[in-house]
């Protein structure tokens, strides 16, 4: 039962890595979206991560539930950043002054972020690894 | 004959590292999976000392009589559970989350070492008890 | 007279029987050291694994070393041990 907790807590990371590597692709893919169907221009998401033991808690008592916690993603974000506005009067979504509004979305700041979330989710994957290493090792006990 | 008498404290102590170990990399993984958390502090999972304890002085029970009495000394080696330790950093950066990921993996490598240590160790003092049984005459 | 002298050359002297003994004895020495060998290195080696496990030293490979002399010298005890009654039993076999 053990060896499926420790698989779930990096299972739940992997999702949410996931999950936030889409939410950045989403960003990079909308980066000069200036239609929305709320209306406006596109503005940026972010994911916020929290820890959480709701997948497995029935599975370990109190006394060994602290310091072990998956992580979920709590919400997605919507950034309330106010658009940057550039000087483009032969834009079809130019205002009276030629301005357009664009989303404040920094590429290089989401290409950062998206290596890092390729980073931690191959650090998931490694404990996965690593877990399921030691359970085949277990199983050799006395052969 | 209680079989019991076969395996001496050694086999106990394999048993009980290889279990404090597994849930050491539960907590590992945990910390892995909360890298990105805002405000999570990471844990590891500090046993060797109470180990050491237990074994140097095996005698000692855990549980005083006298309620205002403190244990002291090692208990017994069952009752060594380990103790989940926070490593609180201070280095007071953007979402307060302490886990660094080159510790971590490095303590992952670390315990998977011992782990397998551990089993190794195992075998071999399984398989010459095997031996010894087996061995006809 | 001679003949007297020349029986006498022919018996067993009676330093002949200590010399066996001493033999046997050689046999009897090597199993006793070869279990307290035993006893030694299994101990050994166990107190080298659990110090390895509990944080107090010691390096994986002196320990697996350890193991694998309190390995050898148990299973060179018990070949010891089954070649003795083999012996003992060859011995109880040979009829007088």
């Amino acid at each position: 039962m053990d060896v499926f907790t420790s698989l779930q807590i990096s299972s739940s990371a992997l999702s949410a890595q996931r999950t936030r590597l889409n939410v950045i692709s989403s960003n990079l893919a909308n980066v000069g979206t200036t239609r929305t169907p709320e209306g406006g221009p596109y503005r940026k998401r972010q994911v916020v991560f929290q820890s959480t033991n709701e997948d497995f808690a029935q599975h370990l008592d109190n006394a060994k539930k602290q310091g072990i916690q998956g992580v979920k993603v709590s919400e997605i974000r919507v950034s309330q950043a106010p658009p940057r506005t550039v000087y483009e009067p032969g834009h079809p979504d130019a205002d009276e002054n030629g301005m357009v509004s664009l989303p404040a979305i920094d590429t290089m700041a989401e290409m950062v972020d998206m290596m890092n979330a390729t980073r931690n989710y191959e650090a998931n994957a490694s404990a996965i690894q690593a877990t399921k290493r030691m359970a085949l090792k277990a199983l050799e006990i006395g052969r | 004959m209680p079989i019991n008498g076969l395996f001496n404290r050694t086999v106990g102590v394999l048993n009980k590292v290889l279990d404090l170990r597994h849930r050491n990399q539960q907590v590992i993984s945990s910390n892995l999976a909360n890298i990105d958390t805002p405000g999570y502090t990471p844990a590891r999972l500090r046993f060797e000392e109470d180990l050491q304890q237990a074994l140097e002085s095996p005698n000692q029970a855990a549980s005083p009589l006298h309620p205002n009495h403190f244990a002291i000394g090692g208990g017994s080696l069952e009752q060594v559970s380990g103790r989940i330790e926070h490593l609180v950093t201070n280095s007071g950066l953007g979402d307060q989350n302490g886990v660094n990921l080159d510790q971590e993996m490095v303590a992952q490598a670390e315990n998977q070492l011992y782990y397998e240590a551990a089993t190794t160790m195992l075998n071999k003092k399984l398989g010459l008890l095997k031996y010894i049984v087996q061995s006809d005459r | 007279m001679k003949s007297i002298d020349i029986v006498n050359v022919n018996l067993p002297s009676p330093t002949a029987p200590q010399k066996t003994e001493k033999q046997g004895g050689g046999f009897a020495d090597q199993l006793k050291s070869a279990i307290n060998n035993v006893s030694e290195t299994q101990a050994n080696a166990d107190r080298a694994v659990e110090q390895l496990h509990s944080g107090q030293g010691g390096s994986l490979h002196e320990v697996m070393i350890a193991l694998e002399k309190a390995d050898i010298s148990m299973r060179l005890f018990v070949q010891l041990r089954n070649k003795a009654v083999d012996a003992y039993q060859e011995i109880m076999r040979m009829s007088v």
